[in-house]
């Protein structure tokens, strides 16, 4: 910082911040910049998927989204929760992040549930997946092609 | 720096991106970074029933550190080419 922009108003302040973000963003950041400002869906690395309006981001990918909610779709069934109103993802954690296209945002074979149902659905889900699991594991022995 | 100006190369092209975490995008390449961060258009994942929620997606970053494998097409690669790029990069480096 460069001590510029002290004594102005905050918008004014805000706005240099904003310009100068832009004048000295090198061109590896460039591919994120282009996003700010446009609903965003991030998959992180633990599996959640995230959706917010961009706001902000760095060389690191570390990412900043407004009002986000996560996004939970369990077969047929999916559920928005809400995650609060301003979010920053550690760039580590991030897979990949793709512009939501408005409108056609959720597919309408999906329908809307409670998060107490998806909740439930989730957890079905994994008792399924694991008891798959161990099934599979006692299979070993056999050595299935 | 080999890589980066390798896959700048190949914007412009289909290939196919496998993440570390077993999720495969198909799209064309639009740009690559210094960190090898790539940015797909016109996506589709191989496995679409699999991952529902990018359905509404066309295109995406995603994280160079994420990445597995990439498939190239093979008329895009010039492999002499790459392998001369290769030796001059190592001179250079010594």
């Amino acid at each position: 910082m460069d001590g510029q922009g002290q004594g102005q108003g905050q918008g004014q302040g805000q706005d240099r911040l904003a310009n100068r973000h832009q004048a000295r963003t090198p061109l590896h950041a460039k591919a994120l910049i282009e996003e700010l400002d446009h609903k965003q869906l991030v998959v992180l690395r633990d599996g959640r998927k995230i959706v917010g309006l961009f706001r902000s981001c760095d060389q690191f990918a570390n990412l900043v989204f407004q009002n986000p909610y996560e996004r939970i779709i369990v077969g047929k069934q999916y559920c928005d929760l809400p995650l609060g109103s301003i979010y920053l993802v550690r760039g580590e954690n991030v897979v990949m992040m793709g512009r939501v296209d408005e409108g056609r945002e959720i597919p309408s074979t999906l329908q809307l549930v409670s998060p107490a149902e998806i909740r439930k659905a989730q957890q079905a889900e994994k008792e399924e997946q694991l008891i798959r699991g161990t099934m599979l594991k006692r299979l070993d022995f056999l050595d299935l092609e | 720096m080999l890589f980066y100006s390798f896959f700048k190369t190949l914007t412009g092209k289909e290939v196919t991106v496998e993440l570390k975490n077993d999720l495969a995008i198909t799209g064309i390449l639009h740009s690559v970074d210094q960190y090898l961060n790539i940015k797909l258009n016109e996506i589709k994942v191989v496995d679409e029933a699999k991952h529902p929620h990018l359905l509404a997606v066309k295109n995406c970053f995603i994280r160079g550190s994420v990445v597995r494998y990439i498939q190239l097409p093979q008329d895009a690669v010039d492999t002499d080419l790459l392998h001369d790029a290769t030796r001059r990069e190592a001179r250079n480096a010594a």
